[in-house]
């Protein structure tokens, strides 16, 4: 092929600036580490790199919140724990209490510690945590979850806050609750034998509830009750096919007896309020309670009474304690699963983070020997490109 | 003697124009676009002296260029090419910039919001992760809106590229037909132009075919004509158009007009190729293909959280609002439209809508509008006043004529109008509207839950219902606050959804008869973070291409296409340069300069010369020995 002048230049210096290309890359490469920093680089690894980068971040954030819901949890499982002792005093309470040599002194005394147990517990409902949120309060966590009214010797006490508490998501595919809520640990034990009790919403007096439990089971006729004021100071009493059961004097605190049912109201009430008492599988750790100190401080109980009354009460008792130990075994068992959720985001994110060093960072010892190659082509080709460039035959025309 | 004198003269005359041709060769080893040129020798023929033919001398040509028409065409061809993925390669490099890395562009101001939300989420209650909520959609924003002033950016030095690239067509074209006049007057004597002349014509050509792709034609007379693709005339001898940029009526895109005899025709989509081809492909289709993408995004994202959040309460107990502003359809009428009508449009699924751009024309025969969508060239053809597509309904008002336009462009303007209308962070509607209890007093253990809000702007969805099992539990009745029956005798499932004013719930269990359960406004409901949870899910919710990307998915796929195009035409621009460097050597291999050659033929008619003043000085000698004589 002929070969013209021009030619020797051009070829010389494609392959020069090729070669400094090539040089200026893994230079880099190696002053940074990475393969590629733009799409326009190699743009089917950066997409992926920006996926992996978005996966790192979700992980990210799904450790946060378990991390954040580890320790909201870990707040409400000591809390538990100190609820469990309570429960378990108040169990301890109660089998003393059955001693056949304590007289009513002994009694009253037990009542005492156990009315202070109960505030305690109630103390504990309406934990807060860093923040100021109840930790039992569900949604409304502003709020004290827990009120308690007190009359005379019996509590009554009522859950103001929600059924649930907020989710949080730990996982693409989970969410967990941030814990109990204090309807489930305190309210929704099973118990035989047990009732609750509602206000109508149209009552306008000022009269509620106490308390009211089933004293003699024997004696208990399970129905839908109805009470209706007739006026300020009695109430009448209906059952659940509307047949009269009879009708009772009202002072504020005093117990009301009937079908082996006590209850008692507080306030000043109006004609036509009205109350039910209705048959359930759960009472609250609160009613027990008052079960309790009721039996222990009646002075005309007799003794075999009484003793039929500590036995059911200790039944109540012993199930609220399974109830809450198995209430804190539920957030022991969902922390452990957070545990495991935080170690499978571990090793997601071990795995995200080494297909990203596998995609874009640089192979120290492949770029180093590389550059050393190139360098040492850009170099001969220099060399050549001075030798070849003063061959000419002008420099021989004299 | 005269013989051997004129012998002696005509050699001198030839070597001499011989030589003055090498010499301008070596003057233009490094001229671009110069053909070496040679001068032909013929013997000048003879004289009868009587019976004996005598020589006459030697007769040199017109210098002549050496080359080859088909390298020739062929590397204006891959030039124009090399134009064009060097434009489109540049383009691609600007717009990878406005992306980023993963740590420093809109991905990252995304996960940061995404991460703000689940803060809050967290913790509903707390003022700092609200706070920081609020900063973050700020900055949000404001990343989408800097992606509009960097895409402008790119579009401004488009554009002003555009409006350089047109004038130096004209300018070329114009040098073009000057030399064409130039090449019909200036014939030899053996009816060719003069090699320098072609040599700056095809160095025009060239020029010209890096601009745009063009088809050459050589006249007989040596001129050339200039088409474009379909025939367009660009150069006629020593007529030509005029360019001048326009906007494509038929589109609305960017285009360039030509105007030959006073006729104007839009070209834009003829030039593929060339600095103009990629220029108005940039310009029409990468960034507006970038800009519609993340417009979509913001619109889709925000449109999403607003629905959200209207399901939620703040911590006032209010309503939530908009978290997120953003401007409807761009929609335009052509300038002559000569009817009256009115367009506007309205997305209604951002999982339907392109990230493309459309033109509307009104045919008065048929009474309809055919939609072209201006990417894809697909249409479709539909009567108004209202008429949907793509996840976007447009509405048409008044008396359109016959041929009127109108572009409508859905996501447009996404990214510039985007805003964050939240600046408190007690605004933040973390909590859901409603919640659901069941009573404390129900007898079984029946349980509620709100399964989700389906309609946020119900006007009767905080209205408290209670729903109460009857006697036996298998159904239940939905009362009003007041006692009112909305329904009665519901039959019962355990977990079945139960819908009523705009929300879903569901209950599980054995409630017993009597219970209650309330669907109730969420007061004080600071530690739900429903509609938070929502919008922080909203990361990996697949809100685009028919429920197949995720807001971070569509962008990734942009940011790959984008990549990806620029990415092609660079490799492909490393083997055009292959392909051109090598037809290069192969031009210069006929056309080029060889000093060497060159300095041999200078030696060689130095020797010429000097042999030829020789014969002048022996005829001299030889007259002057005569003279003697006498």
């Amino acid at each position: 092929m002929r070969f013209a002048t021009s030619m020797l230049n051009r070829t010389m210096l494609t392959s020069m600036n090729r070669q400094n290309e090539r040089i200026f890359n893994l230079q880099t490469q190696l002053s940074t580490g990475q393969k590629f920093h733009t799409a326009t680089d190699n743009p089917i690894d950066f997409a992926s790199t920006l996926d992996l980068d978005h996966a790192q971040k979700r992980v990210d954030q799904y450790k946060r919140n378990i991390d954040s819901l580890t320790q909201r949890m870990g707040l409400q499982e000591s809390t538990m724990g100190s609820i469990t002792d309570n429960v378990k005093r108040i169990r301890e309470l109660s089998i003393q209490a059955g001693n056949p040599s304590y007289d009513m002194t002994n009694r009253k005394a037990i009542s005492t510690e156990l009315r202070e147990r109960m505030r305690e517990i109630v103390d504990l409902g309406n934990t807060q945590d860093a923040n100021g949120e109840y930790i039992f309060a569900g949604f409304t966590s502003d709020d004290t979850p827990f009120s308690m009214n007190q009359v005379g010797d019996l509590f009554h006490v009522e859950y103001n806050g929600t059924d649930h508490s907020r989710e949080i998501q730990v996982s693409e595919s989970r969410t967990m609750p941030v814990g109990l809520v204090g309807k489930d640990v305190f309210f929704d034990i099973s118990g035989e034998n047990s009732v609750r009790t509602d206000a109508a919403q149209a009552n306008t007096g000022s009269a509620a509830f106490s308390t009211a439990f089933v004293d003699d089971d024997t004696a208990y006729i399970a129905d839908d009750y109805t009470l209706t004021f007739t006026s300020p100071t009695s109430l009448s009493i209906t059952d659940g096919a509307g047949g009269a059961v009879g009708t009772y004097p009202y002072t504020s605190g005093e117990i009301i007896e009937f079908n082996g049912l006590k209850m008692s109201f507080t306030g000043n009430p109006d004609v036509s309020d009205s109350f039910s008492v209705r048959t359930s599988q759960y009472q609250d750790i609160f009613t027990t309670v008052n079960q309790l100190t009721e039996a222990l401080e009646d002075p005309s109980q007799p003794a075999a009474s009484l003793a039929i009354d500590l036995s059911k009460s200790l039944g109540h008792v012993t199930e609220a304690l399974d109830h809450v130990v198995d209430q804190r075994a539920q957030i022991g068992s969902r922390l452990k699963a957070l545990e495991s959720h935080q170690e499978t985001n571990e090793e997601l994110s071990f795995q995200i983070q080494s297909r990203y060093s596998k995609l874009n960072d640089t192979d120290f010892a492949e770029a180093a020997s590389d550059l050393a190659q190139q360098t040492a082509i850009l170099q001969a080709a220099q060399l050549t490109f001075s030798k070849v460039q003063n061959l000419s035959l002008f420099n021989y025309i004299q | 003697m005269s013989t051997m004198l004129q012998i002696g003269a005509s050699a001198l005359h030839s070597t001499n124009r011989a030589m003055a041709t090498a010499s301008h060769n070596v003057a233009n080893v490094a001229t671009e676009g110069f053909s070496r040129q040679r001068v032909e020798f013929n013997s000048a023929g003879s004289n009868m002296v009587g019976s004996v033919a005598v020589g006459r001398g030697v007769e040199a040509g017109h210098p002549q260029r050496i080359y080859d028409q088909y390298v020739t065409e062929q590397l204006r061809n891959i030039g124009s090419e090399k134009a064009y993925l060097e434009v489109i390669a540049t383009q691609g490099e600007q717009l990878d910039g406005i992306f980023g890395t993963a740590d420093s562009g809109l991905q990252a101001a995304l996960e940061s919001f995404y991460n703000a939300a689940s803060d809050v989420s967290n913790d509903p209650t707390s003022a700092a992760a609200r706070a920081v909520f609020v900063e973050q959609s700020d900055l949000l924003t404001m990343r989408f809106n800097t992606v509009e002033d960097q895409l402008q950016g790119v579009e401004r030095v488009a554009q002003g590229q555009i409006s350089k690239t047109v004038a130096e067509i004209n300018k070329i074209t114009e040098s073009l037909v000057d030399v064409n006049g130039m090449i019909k007057v200036a014939r030899q004597g053996d009816g060719s132009a003069r090699a320098d002349l072609l040599d700056q014509r095809d160095k025009l050509l060239s020029d010209l075919s890096d601009k745009m792709n063009i088809n050459a034609y050589e006249n007989e007379d040596q001129t050339v004509n200039v088409y474009l693709k379909q025939g367009q005339s660009v150069v006629m001898g020593v007529r030509r158009s005029v360019f001048e940029e326009s906007i494509d009526r038929e589109t609305g895109q960017q285009s360039v007009d030509i105007m030959f005899n006073n006729a104007r025709h839009t070209i834009g989509d003829v030039i593929t190729r060339g600095e103009l081809g990629g220029l108005l492909e940039g310009a029409n289709e990468m960034i507006t293909q970038t800009r519609n993408t993340l417009g979509r995004t913001a619109m889709g994202l925000g449109d999403a959280m607003n629905t959200m959040h209207r399901q939620g309460i703040d911590l006032s107990g209010n309503a939530g609002q908009d978290l997120f502003s953003f401007a409807g359809p761009d929609v335009k009428g052509a300038g002559d439209n000569a009817g009256t009508a009115a367009v506007t449009a309205v997305i209604d699924d951002f999982s339907q809508l392109t990230a493309e751009d459309y033109a509307m024309t009104y045919n008065a025969a048929s009474s309809d509008w055919t939609i072209k969508n201006t990417t894809t060239d697909a249409t479709v053809t539909a009567a108004g006043p209202s008429i949907s597509l793509d996840g976007f309904t447009l509405t048409t008002s008044g008396a359109p004529a016959d041929g009127d336009i109108f572009y409508v462009r859905p996501s447009r303007d996404g990214i510039v109008s985007f805003a964050s209308e939240i600046s408190n962070g007690s605004e933040l509607a973390a909590a859901s509207k409603i919640r659901a209890d069941s009573s404390n007093v129900n007898a079984g253990d029946g349980n509620i839950e709100v399964v989700k809000i389906t309609d946020g702007n119900n006007v009767s969805l905080t209205d408290p219902v209670t729903i109460q099992f009857d006697d036996p539990p298998s159904t239940f009745s939905v009362l009003d606050s007041s006692g009112g029956v909305i329904a009665a005798a519901q039959a019962y499932t355990p977990e079945a959804t139960i819908a009523f004013n705009g929300w879903e719930v569901k209950i599980e269990n054995t409630p017993a008869s009597g219970d209650t359960f309330e669907v109730i406004p969420n007061n004080n409901g600071s530690g739900d973070n429903m509609v938070m949870r929502q919008i922080a899910a909203l990361r990996d919710t697949e809100l685009f291409v028919n429920g197949t990307q995720s807001a971070t998915d569509a962008y990734t796929s942009l940011v790959g296409s984008i990549g990806t195009q620029a990415n092609i035409a660079s490799i492909n621009l490393e083997a055009k340069e292959v392909a051109y460097t090598s037809l290069q050597d192969r031009r210069d291999s006929i056309s080029g300069v060889n000093l060497d050659e060159e300095a041999a033929d200078l030696i060689r008619l130095q020797q010429a010369y000097m042999a030829a003043s020789r014969v002048i000085s022996t005829s001299q000698r030889m007259f002057d020995s005569l003279i003697q004589m006498l």
